[in-house]
């Protein structure tokens, strides 16, 4: 039944009213066929109906109209001929009745009424909410997607801005590499005249040519291995992380670094562990790292006597948060850093050079913390600086 | 060109360029003795032939320009030719300002390299010879008496005989035959050969 049929109060008195009419009329009729038929459940059925149907009032209206019919005596009694007085009880006993029935049933729908609008609000509040929860949800989706593609973006300025750096590094070693690539061209050069005099002075001196054929292939090889190193550290691409050998690592940096050291009168000391496990790192990137600090260093000594300009290099294993480690240190025996500059020292656009930007040690710092690893100032013993890098070895099972 | 009887020392770090470099100055004709660093180079007995060192400007340990000076103060006159594995003006300066031959950039020309060590080893002879000389004419200088030597820095300032006697407070005689002892123990030909022999003493 269509609730909007029972909103209005009219068409539920008018139901309860034609209902009762009807249970007395059909009542009549049937009693008018046959005495033997009981007329007062037909009158009940009224009640109750108008009861379920327009709740306590219509009920009520039915059970008046159906005792009003007792009372004026259209539905005749059982047996006809007996007294009003005692027809009193029998008429009290039906009112009594259907006025309870009535009552209960009208109480009973409206529980059932308002349990319908209970769970009808419930279901209303459940939609609203579940709505609310999907737009929540949406915003958050927007915002995760917002912060990945910002996220994306500071990656990648950040690999842009080490780049910038790097190229910047590789411009303050332009005099070492063209040396390092100058080295073995010379050698080249003087073995290929030094063949064509001992050709031109004779048969005997194949062995001498052969070796010198030898070497050139050597010193050619050197050389390209040489634009491939600066190659590698030049380009710009984003983080590779390999499977990388310390040895290997710190070899590469010190020969793109040697003869900058060798101009400034700078020896280098190199320092390995036994059996140092092999990092899972961007090459480049931790190239990076140390050749900064290494020109720092080298820097660093520039006023310290001749004898003094020392470069200890070291890499031993270690731990770090609880995990395996490699601990990769870059000392000099320079000027040190003072107390005023240990605090910004990583800093970025805090420089202690004439000439520096300020950007070499945060770049570094953010490559090493990306690697998960840290880099700091450590305590040193007598004059210069040392700086530490932590690098974790655990990652390389991830991969 | 003669190369016999001289000998070029090359003092290169670098494997490699060394080896090269001695395998070319030996297949043009030259003895060659090749040295890692500036300490092995001054740890071996210097020969006393006309010869030249070919050095790399930036070693680690003594530069190039640190054994030049160490060269120097030992008294040890050795043209150098230097060579370095980038342009570097205000060291090649310093490198020349204190006698260098050459200061040649790598990788260099062969011809270059030749030219400056013939050079090297031709001035070389040339010193050699006067380094010869003058010991001779320091010998010789040593038998002079006291006061011969008076007369000679006398005599060779231009003086007269007779001012020298007058300067010395003796005869003009005695000067005479005082000079005549020197122009002999000195083997001077004449009044300008002992002049000049006076200058080289005093050098």
């Amino acid at each position: 039944m269509p609730p909007s049929l029972r909103s209005s109060a009219f068409v539920r008195y008018a139901v309860s009213l034609l209902s009762a009419v009807a249970a007395v009329w059909l009542t009549g009729a049937l009693q008018s066929v046959s005495t033997h038929v009981p007329g007062l459940p037909v009158l009940f059925c009224a009640a109750i109906f108008s009861a379920w149907f327009g709740g306590v009032g219509p009920g009520m209206l039915a059970a008046l109209v159906a005792s009003a019919a007792i009372a004026l005596n259209l539905i005749p009694p059982p047996s006809p001929g007996n007294s009003l007085a005692s027809e009193l009880p029998r008429f009290l006993t039906f009112s009594i009745a259907v006025f309870f029935v009535s009552w209960v049933s009208g109480k009973q729908r409206q529980a059932e009424d308002q349990l319908r609008r209970a769970r009808d609000h419930l279901e209303e509040q459940v939609q609203s909410r579940t709505a609310e929860l999907q737009r929540a949800n949406q915003d958050l989706q927007a915002e995760i997607a917002e912060r990945k593609v910002a996220e994306e973006a500071l990656q990648a300025s950040e690999a842009e801005l080490a780049h910038v750096s790097r190229l910047t590094m590789m411009g303050e070693l332009t005099a070492s590499i063209a040396h390092e690539v100058n080295q073995p061209l010379g050698a080249i050069m003087n073995y290929a005249n030094a063949c064509r005099r001992l050709l031109a002075a004779g048969p005997d001196n194949k062995t001498q040519v052969d070796q010198a054929l030898t070497s050139i292939a050597e010193d050619a090889r050197r050389a390209s291995d040489v634009i491939a190193r600066i190659r590698a550290l030049s380009k710009k691409k984003p983080t590779e992380k390999t499977l990388t050998g310390v040895k290997a690592l710190i070899d590469d940096v010190v020969a793109i670094a040697k003869y900058k050291m060798q101009a400034r009168g700078t020896a280098v000391r190199v320092e390995l562990g036994a059996e140092l496990p092999p990092l899972w790192v961007d090459r480049v990137q931790i190239q990076q790292v140390l050749l900064n600090l290494m020109i720092n260093a080298i820097e660093a000594m520039d006023t310290v006597p001749p004898a003094d300009r020392i470069l200890d290099l070291s890499a031993r294993s270690g731990s770090h948060e609880g995990a395996a480690a490699i601990i990769v240190t870059v000392r000099d025996h320079g000027t040190g850093v003072s107390s005023a500059d240990q605090g910004r020292l990583f800093d970025a656009f805090y420089t202690t050079k004439s000439e520096g930007v300020g950007l070499g040690l945060a770049i570094s710092r953010s490559i090493v913390e990306s690697h998960g690893g840290c880099l700091s100032l450590a305590p040193t013993q007598g004059p210069g600086a040392t700086f530490q890098i932590v690098l974790p070895v655990g990652e390389s099972a991830h991969s | 060109m003669s190369a016999a009887d001289s000998i070029v020392y090359v003092v290169d770090d670098d494997l490699s360029s060394r080896r090269s470099l001695e395998l070319l100055i030996r297949a043009s004709g030259y003895d060659v003795r090749a040295f890692g660093s500036p300490r092995e180079f001054l740890a071996f007995p210097h020969s006393e032939l006309p010869s030249c060192l070919v050095l790399d400007v930036r070693m680690p340990g003594l530069t190039g320009l640190e054994l030049q000076r160490e060269l120097a103060k030992a008294g040890r006159r050795l043209p150098i030719i230097f060579m370095t594995g980038h342009g570097d003006i205000p060291m090649s300066v310093q490198a020349m300002k204190a006698g260098a031959v050459e200061f040649l950039t790598k990788p260099f020309r062969e011809d270059d390299m030749l030219r400056a060590i013939a050079l090297a080893i031709e001035n070389d002879r040339v010193a050699h010879r006067e380094r010869l000389e003058l010991a001779a004419l320091r010998t010789r200088h040593a038998r002079l008496t006291p006061r011969e030597r008076e007369v000679m820095a006398s005599v060779v300032t231009g003086l007269l005989n007779k001012q020298v006697a007058a300067e010395l407070g003796a005869s003009e005689k005695t000067i005479k035959a005082h000079r005549a002892r020197v122009m002999q123990k000195m083997e001077a030909g004449s009044l300008a050969d002992l002049v000049r022999m006076a200058e080289k003493l005093s050098d």
